[in-house]
């Protein structure tokens, strides 16, 4: 009886622990080249290609993000935001992991519009202003032509900022572990918890937690009731012949009225902001032309 | 003599209520008495306060072993159910009683029920096999009627908000409230012996007041019974506490058309409030588990089982373990659905 009782505790857990996966098998799986260039509209030749995406790849294995270029001649003219968000969406479904973390530069050679952008961890470091930063610095490049030179900053600039802790306004706070100083490089992440209830839900230790107090206090109130309930409750009792409100008043005094502005999301161009995408990602980003 | 027993007219055998038929039934011939037809032999003695202190078996002349709330007993030499008459009359005469419905067959196997479905207690325990002791007994209640007259003063607000363009608003009315109730409770029962648990008699609750009888003493026949220990002005204090709770979700619900409700003033009046003292039906069950007598106690008319069963750490742990999975894997799938990942 008591193994049969065993055996079923344990498979329980063994299930638990299967919907929460170790972070270091996420982190070996991604041990192999794999493109992370992506220009479509021909501004490198093949060899620049191959070095940056050689440098991409060895960074993005260090921060368990992927570091992306992507260029477009986009002829039919979208916006360059929007074009990140679809590529990044198309990117994350075709990805072994979901909601993959992405810093990625994304340029619209129809408009001559850049967009800086960081997903999920790349959000957290590659920040709105962050990404200012890498925008100001790789411009001129862009502009004079010398793309290869403007994506090598880019990387390095990226790569740079992802081992700089953000600054504190920036922190996840939720379930992060520990308080590391500026400048160490961190190898740990939670991710980031956004303003809306779709990420808390989305927490993994939030989700545990909720579970095990619903546990607890579902068996909790078995417990407390297992030797019976009081099942009387007030009209039980009441004669309700004659019993009732004898006499009432509802006397109207004031009225007070509280306005309060909705903050709307708008994202201009020329600067940052951020957003989401179609596919509902959030991001970070600064937009600028060249 | 305060000591009453009942005797068959026929053939001599001890007479006991039986809960099935509602009679006074022979154990040896099977005859049967209507009770509510026979005259109550305390109606017709009077006796001396504390005549007794010693109380002999009229059947076999034993002493009997009382304590001292006892007022129906089995001798426990002959057998014979005996009924001490003077812990029945005068002050402690009891004005109703509900006769048990539940035999005690019946209450072991709905005790055995009962343990069936226990989702906690160990499975050693639920096949109920160890009763070790059963006993039926009448309990001594107070049934209070209880009026009040309750006036509540408050400031009520109704809120509403809604969004108007770029703002979002809160419109709040503010209304001076006034209620005056009138609530009366009856038959609230109120255990008055000391030796019963007052959460487990209150769990026990409710009793169904229509099969409520004019006492007759037969009705005790072959069970316990106590008479009470605490007199009604003594348990006041409790029963009003008991319907206070009531009082309030009352008071709330006649105000429930307000978002927020501020009482500034409560004055509530018991108007009216007297007791009435009946003998309620009560199956003591102790069961042996693990070396340990666990206490039960069952409604005897309506088969209701109270007490605490022993609880399985297993399965206190399993079911937390279920439940716990079970909503991670529910909040996995809502995670999913909205568009976040599933791990």
């Amino acid at each position: 009886m008591n193994n049969k009782w065993v055996i079923r505790m344990l498979s329980i857990w063994v299930g638990i622990l299967l919907l929460f996966p170790l972070q270091t098998i996420n982190a070996t799986s991604v041990d192999e080249t794999k493109q992370l260039i992506y220009d479509e509209a021909g501004l490198l030749s093949s060899s620049q290609a191959e070095t940056l995406n050689q440098r991409a790849n060895e960074y993005s294995q260090s921060w368990d993000t992927d570091f992306i270029v992507y260029t477009s001649n986009n002829p039919a003219g979208t916006d360059v935001q929007v074009l990140m968000g679809d590529f990044y969406d198309e990117y994350e479904r075709n990805s072994d992991v979901r909601n993959v973390s992405v810093v990625m530069l994304t340029l619209d050679m129809n408009n001559r519009e850049l967009y800086v952008a960081g997903f999920y961890k790349g959000k957290e470091y590659v920040t709105n202003e962050r990404a200012d930063q890498i925008r100001d610095l790789i411009t001129t490049s862009l502009s004079a032509g010398d793309y290869e030179q403007a994506f090598t900053k880019f990387l390095d600039k990226a790569n740079e900022f992802m081992g700089i802790e953000p600054a504190p306004e920036y922190d996840p706070g939720s379930g992060s572990s520990g308080i590391s100083s500026p400048g160490v490089p961190r190898t740990d992440y939670t991710p980031a918890s956004d303003d809306d209830e779709e990420s808390i839900i989305s927490n993994g230790w939030f989700q545990l937690i909720v579970s095990l107090a619903v546990g607890g206090i579902a068996v909790g109130i078995m417990a407390a009731n297992a030797g019976g309930r009081v099942t009387v409750n007030r009209f039980t009792y009441e004669d309700s012949r004659n019993s009732g409100v004898v006499s009432r008043k509802d006397q109207y005094i004031r009225t007070t009225v509280s306005k309060r502005k909705i903050e709307r999301n708008t994202n201009s161009g020329g600067g940052g902001g951020g957003g989401r995408t179609g596919g509902g990602h959030s991001h970070s980003g600064s937009r600028g032309s060249f | 003599m305060p000591v009453i027993e009942y005797k068959c007219p026929n053939c001599g055998g001890n007479m006991l209520f039986d809960g099935d038929s509602g009679m006074l039934t022979c154990e040896s011939c099977g005859r049967q008495d209507n009770i509510e037809e026979k005259l109550d032999p305390i109606a017709q003695q009077v006796f001396e306060k504390d005549e007794a202190i010693e109380y002999q078996c009229t059947s076999c002349g034993a002493v009997l072993i009382t304590n001292k709330d006892t007022s129906a007993t089995v001798c426990s030499f002959c057998g014979s159910p005996v009924v001490l008459g003077d812990r029945l009359s005068g002050q402690l005469a009891p004005s109703m009683v509900i006769p048990f419905t539940v035999t005690e067959q019946e209450a072991i196997q709905a005790f055995r029920k009962w343990c069936k479905r226990g989702l906690l207690t160990p499975s050693g325990f639920m096949t109920a096999d160890r009763i070790k002791e059963i006993t039926g007994i009448y309990v001594p209640f107070w049934l209070y009627d209880l009026h009040h007259d309750a006036q509540v003063y408050g400031e009520g607000t109704k809120v509403r908000s809604y969004t108007r363009g770029d703002y979002h608003i809160t419109e709040t009315e503010y209304y001076d409230v006034y209620r005056r109730l009138k609530l009366n409770y009856v038959k609230v029962p109120v255990d008055a012996a000391d030796k019963m648990d007052d959460t487990l008699m209150d769990k026990l609750e409710p009793f169904y007041y229509e099969h409520l009888k004019e006492f007759k003493t037969p009705y005790l026949s072959g069970y316990m019974a106590e008479k009470y220990s605490q007199n009604d002005t003594q348990l006041l204090p409790r029963a009003k506490d008991k319907v206070a709770g009531y009082i309030r979700s009352a008071i709330q619900d006649s105000v429930s058309g307000y978002t927020t409700m501020n009482y500034s003033n409560q004055h509530i009046t018991t108007t009216h409030a007297s007791a009435r003292y009946v003998m309620l039906p009560v199956w003591i069950l102790t069961y042996d588990y693990n070396r340990q007598e666990h206490m039960f106690a069952m409604n005897g008319q309506t088969g209701k089982v109270v007490g605490k069963p022993p609880l399985s750490k297993l399965k206190l742990f399993s079911w937390f373990t279920g439940i716990s999975a079970g909503t991670l894997l529910i909040l996995k799938l809502i995670s999913l659905s909205m568009g976040g990942g599933f791990l």
